[in-house]
């Protein structure tokens, strides 16, 4: 427990000093990058991980969060941080709104649901001109400001997405020690059972799914002001399919996992830098022996090397 | 007004043959495979690739029939090396849905890598020449899509209620412990499952390819359009899945004619959201109880 | 008369065409231990899926301690304190035999959404020495901190009798507990029920072990067909002819 917590500090305090000692933006970038992703993986990981239920239109509330603080910023003239929140509730309301039907149903209905809603989105967005530009996107999204000051490098920005990391951990780490979360691998684990102790199954998977697509759509605002941009591409498949691959590698429904999937997602397209063309034909490799050698993910690969140590130094 | 409404409902009925294929293709996978899967459009996508391939020496006809012997081939992949491995034991029920969405991965990008982004044609000849029937313009590829698609959902369905696979298959797909009991070699049953799967997704890739151009990318469309009609149909549903290609087809058709063309695949996915919301067991299935 | 905790009257299921339950009325009296028997495909897990809320009934009412819970969900049933197991074993798997019972006592632990986050966290003493009780009284504290799945036969079939204590029941619904048991685990298995009854548990058992049914219940009910055929303490149901040919009768061929 000790050497966690040093750990757990250790790190905390390298996260909080790295953008004083490194200063090329590229590698800030990075760094804000695999935030963001490890924000979006542990958001995804409450309904795909923690409850079980295959969700995915993730890029869609990523998408919608971006779109909602770009409208409401270059439209009303709302100030950002107000977008961010913005992003989050809207993008709560339409998980809602794919939830609450479809989570009521057993079998495959949610994620069919949720593929559905990503495709109808993609399509809006790049049909629906007057409203979000069509294709091309919104250019000039207004970045980020704090008491007067705007955020016009990566390291302001820097701070902003370890701060929605901390809160995304945060939210994970108590709710998994609390009923909700227990209440949530409980219907991963076992549905009948689940609901015969009490448990009302559809209103966790709601909240789950719901508090989820809120995080996305908080940090789907945040990237939007950050990259002073937002296309439909935001919403394309693939990115759920990255998330979804951070989530299972790392570890489903543990809290380090889809971090650990986020840093190696991230990093793995530089390291691989010299097989550009089959970048993602590796990735889906790796996802796919994963899935069938390990579907822990890293964290159970840790956790059978940890138990088998212990065991020899028992025995 | 009536012309155009019988023009597009004609020109609907054909894509829908072509989503039924699909359909099909996922509804057993579905039913007996106990698979959604999320590769089927990619199988889809290289069925037009193969054909595309096969028909420069072979011709367009040529190009098919050997599209669908690599698509068997690609069936049998699929289930040997991704689908068998998370078969039994304590692997999670979506696990092989997990792993579809891996392939998928997979196979999209190795064929962007082989032959890149731009869209190719695969030439017919019968992609332009028009045929005029009882005042309704249909081209000689549409009457092929119409004759293939048809026979083909005949055939797979007559195989399924009659044949002797055909038992073994429904008879997996409503218990597989009874079945294995009663000494059907229930593997046998997989491979036939999702070999006919892939070639059914291919033979849709290989007649839909001269209407439009064949790129890396069309296999998501095809997957979203095949399980829009699933769903329609009710998943697992055979008839329903033809029933559901055939409604998908004439609404999307009617919505390009009469609301906007750029919305046309928002019909599909309407209609899906439509049935999920109202009657997810599908437009032919049995009434289901919402735990 | 003692009170009635539950009442079914005239409860009918059809599936499709084929009616499984066919119009049958019984209920359970505070206190003591109430058998639903019959053979094999009877109709007796149906009509318990349907007091659970597991199936929707087709037609007639259930009473649960004076309140028409016809048709609400199983959850919903739990919280006004109607706990069952079931037929197949049904546990947690991958979490420790604790982590299994904690998770049963969701409802004696209500903690909200901003609780858990706004508050630091804190422990449940209450909570904590419940769970020891019931880990106690099954007699699983030593395996405690195993995870369920590698539990031996007849303690996950215990375990999952914890689970359904953990919700606090006023009534207890076992569904043919000695499933699979050999003897010996069904000796275990009757004397584990006779000491629910003593701490005053009321408990509505569907078994077809006979010489379990006759050893722990106070009345019997017996269905065939869908249908109930005779009801009475279990001497009287023993004897009743109809009961012997349908039941009895064709277990003593099988014997």
């Amino acid at each position: 427990m000790r050497a966690a917590n040093l750990s757990f500090f250790a790190i905390s305090a390298a996260a909080l000093v790295l953008p004083l000692a490194v200063t090329n933006p590229y590698y800030l970038h990075t760094a804000i990058a695999m935030m963001v992703n490890a924000v979006l993986a542990l958001s995804l990981n409450f309904i795909l991980g923690y409850v079980g239920e295959k969700s995915l239109g993730h890029a869609a509330f990523f998408g919608i969060g971006g779109y909602t603080a770009a409208l409401l910023a270059l439209n009303l003239g709302v100030p950002a941080w107000g977008t961010l929140l913005a992003g989050g509730v809207v993008s709560g309301l339409f998980g809602l709104a794919v939830g609450f039907p479809t989570l009521r149903l057993r079998g495959p209905y949610f994620a069919i649901a949720t593929l559905g809603f990503g495709a109808i989105l993609q399509l809006i967005a790049t049909n629906w001109t007057s409203l979000t530009k069509g294709p091309m996107g919104i250019p000039g999204v207004p970045p980020l400001a704090f008491a007067g000051l705007i955020f016009r490098n990566e390291r302001p920005y820097y701070y902003v997405a370890l701060l929605l990391l901390a809160l995304a951990a945060y939210l994970t780490w108590r709710l998994a020690h609390s009923r909700i979360g227990r209440a949530f691998v409980a219907i991963r684990q076992n549905f009948d059972l689940a609901e015969s102790v009490g448990i009302d199954t559809f209103r966790f998977k709601l909240a789950a799914f719901v508090l989820g697509t809120v995080l996305a759509g908080v940090v789907g605002a945040f990237y939007a002001h950050y990259t002073n941009f937002i296309s439909p591409k935001a919403l394309e498949s693939y990115i759920t399919l990255n998330v979804v691959t951070m989530v299972i590698i790392g570890g489903e429904g543990t809290l380090i996992g889809p971090i650990l999937g986020a840093i190696l997602v991230t990093l793995l397209p530089e390291v691989l830098r010299v097989a550009e063309n089959f970048r993602l034909v590796i990735f889906g490799f790796i996802l796919l022996l994963t899935i069938i050698y390990a579907p822990s993910g890293i964290v159970g690969l840790a956790r059978a090397a940890w138990q088998k140590r212990g065991g020899e130094r028992l025995a | 007004m009536f012309w155009l409404l019988a023009q597009q409902t004609l020109n609907g009925l054909v894509m829908g043959l072509v989503y039924a294929l699909l359909a099909l293709g996922l509804t057993i996978s579905f039913g007996i495979g106990r698979v959604i899967n999320f590769a089927h459009g990619e199988l889809y996508m290289l069925g037009a690739f193969f054909t595309y391939l096969a028909a420069g020496r072979m011709g367009y006809l040529g190009g098919i029939a050997a599209a669908l012997v690599l698509m068997a081939g690609a069936g049998l992949l699929l289930d040997r090396l991704v689908l068998r491995p998370l078969r039994g034991g304590r692997a999670s029920l979506w696990a092989p849905f997990l792993a579809t969405l891996a392939v998928s991965l997979i196979v999209q990008n190795a064929a962007l890598a082989v032959f890149g982004p731009d869209p190719y044609l695969l030439s017919s000849p019968y992609a332009y020449q028009p045929l005029m029937l009882a005042g309704l313009m249909l081209t000689k590829q549409d009457l092929l899509i119409a004759l293939v698609a048809g026979l083909t959902t005949f055939l797979l369905t007559a195989f399924i209620k009659r044949g002797k696979y055909g038992l073994a298959m429904r008879a997996v797909a409503r218990d597989r412990q009874t079945a294995a009991l009663m000494g059907i070699n229930i593997d046998r049953v997989y491979i036939l499952t999702f070999v006919l799967s892939a070639m059914l997704a291919g033979l849709a890739g290989a007649l839909v390819a001269p209407k439009a151009t064949v790129d890396p990318f069309i296999g998501r469309m095809a997957l979203l359009k095949g399980l829009s009609v699933v769903i329609l149909g009710g998943l697992g549903n055979i008839p329903g899945a033809i029933f559901g290609g055939l409604v998908l087809g004439v609404a999307e058709a009617l919505g390009a004619g009469f609301v906007s063309a750029a919305y046309k695949d928002a019909v599909g996915y309407a209609l899906m959201i439509l049935v999920l919301l109202f009657r997810p067991e599908g437009l032919l299935g049995q009434r289901m109880r919402r735990a | 008369m003692p009170e009635q905790i539950l009442q079914v009257s005239d409860l009918t299921i059809r599936f499709g065409g084929l009616v499984a339950v066919d119009g049958v009325s019984f209920s359970v009296p505070q206190g003591g231990i109430t058998g639903l028997i019959g053979p094999n495909g009877a109709g007796k897990t149906t009509i318990f899926n349907a007091v659970t809320g597991f199936l929707a009934p087709t037609g007639g009412r259930i009473l649960f301690a004076g309140q028409d819970v016809t048709r609400r969900k199983p959850h919903e049933l739990a919280a006004l304190g109607l706990a069952r197991t079931f037929q197949h074993t049904s546990l947690f798997p991958d979490l420790t035999v604790r982590q299994n019972v904690w998770t049963a006592m969701h409802l004696a632990l209500p903690e909200t959404f901003w609780q858990v986050l706004a508050t630091p966290p804190r422990r449940h003493p209450d909570g904590e020495q419940r769970v020891q009780e019931i880990l106690d009284l099954l007699e699983l504290a030593e395996r405690a901190d195993q995870a369920a799945s590698s539990l031996p036969y007849g303690e996950q079939r215990k375990l999952e009798i914890a689970l359904a204590l953990a919700v606090k029941p006023r009534l207890l619904l076992l569904d043919e507990p000695a499933a699979g048991m050999n003897p010996e685990e069904a000796q275990r298995l009757t004397e584990t029920i006779q000491q629910l009854r003593r701490l005053g548990l009321t408990i509505l058992l569907v078994e077809h072990n006979m010489r379990l049914v006759m050893g722990v219940c106070d009345y019997i009910h017996v269905i065939e067909h869908g249908r109930k055929i005779a009801e009475g303490a279990p001497s009287q149901v023993a004897h009743d002819p109809k009961v012997i040919e349908v039941y009895l009768g064709r277990r003593g061929t099988n014997a």
